[in-house]
């Protein structure tokens, strides 16, 4: 993955990896909770909240960090897909402004989700 | 970055070097991308009402049809590529066995279809089930 100065590049792929690697074990966690146990029959409301309600802070703190390892790891892949194709330092500077902005709204997007639920279970 | 000449060069890389590195680092990319634009649409579903039950519920009973069930099982398949193929990039990195990459790529398949086989057998029989409105009118009937 080719950089240029200023832009990320090192961190971000160490990064990467080491959200990659957190995503292993969260992913084992959620994909099991919600499609392969019994609460993949219905998923409603009354079940989501109170499977949180069971540890809060627990669920609360897993969450936070899932979604933040899942944006950061989404968005970072996308952004060394756009450096493979070498676009101008202008349209970089964009891309990466657009990434940070995509970014930034679904975090508190999902911040607010996860803390209504919890909230909602408590 | 012209978006057609960027697609065409990946489809001359493919085209050029046919071998199975070149295979995994396609599906990689390709899965990433789908898995991304995934994530938002289900942040959109999950997130928009977390505070009211009845909201929450209609959004959730919209996407938990057959079909939506049927294309679970390949978004389950989707992940478990993305996550092996994704460990077998992080073991060939960190622990010097790029040489090895393609012997690591059929462990990942094996591994994969393995996974599959017991994802299949978990959700196929909810593509089957009853509408799951249908289950949760049942539901609310009874409470």
């Amino acid at each position: 993955m080719a950089t240029k100065p200023g832009f990320p590049g090192l961190t971000s792929w160490l990064l990467q990896r080491l959200t990659g690697l957190f995503l292993v074990v969260g992913l084992f966690i959620h994909v099991n909770v919600i499609h392969f146990t019994t609460e993949a029959r219905l998923i409603d409301f009354s079940s989501v909240t109170t499977r949180l309600a069971e540890n809060p802070t627990g669920w609360g703190i897993f969450y936070v960090i899932f979604l933040f390892a899942c944006i950061y790891h989404g968005l970072n892949g996308i952004w060394a897909i756009i450096l493979d194709f070498k676009p101008g330092a202008g349209l970089l500077r964009f891309y990466l402004v657009a990434l940070w902005l995509i970014g930034i709204f679904f975090s508190a997007y999902g911040l607010f989700g996860i803390f209504g639920l919890v909230r909602a279970g408590a | 970055m012209n978006i057609f000449r960027a697609i065409g060069g990946t489809y001359n890389e493919v085209r050029l070097n046919p071998n199975v590195g070149t295979w995994s680092f396609l599906l990689h990319r390709l899965s990433g991308i789908l898995l991304a634009f995934y994530l938002f649409m289900h942040l959109i579903v999950i997130a928009t009402s977390p505070g009211s039950a009845g909201a929450f519920d209609s959004r959730l009973a919209a996407v938990q049809t057959r079909l939506f069930h049927l294309l679970e099982i390949g978004l389950v398949g989707v992940i478990f590529f993305h996550m092996l193929n994704g460990l077998r990039i992080l073991v060939a990195d960190f622990f010097y066995l790029t040489r090895q990459h393609q012997k690591l790529l059929w462990i990942v398949v094996i591994i994969f279809i393995i996974i599959m086989a017991y994802a299949t057998a978990v959700m196929l029989p909810k593509v089957f089930h009853r509408e799951v409105t249908e289950v949760a009118q049942i539901v609310g009937g009874l409470r």
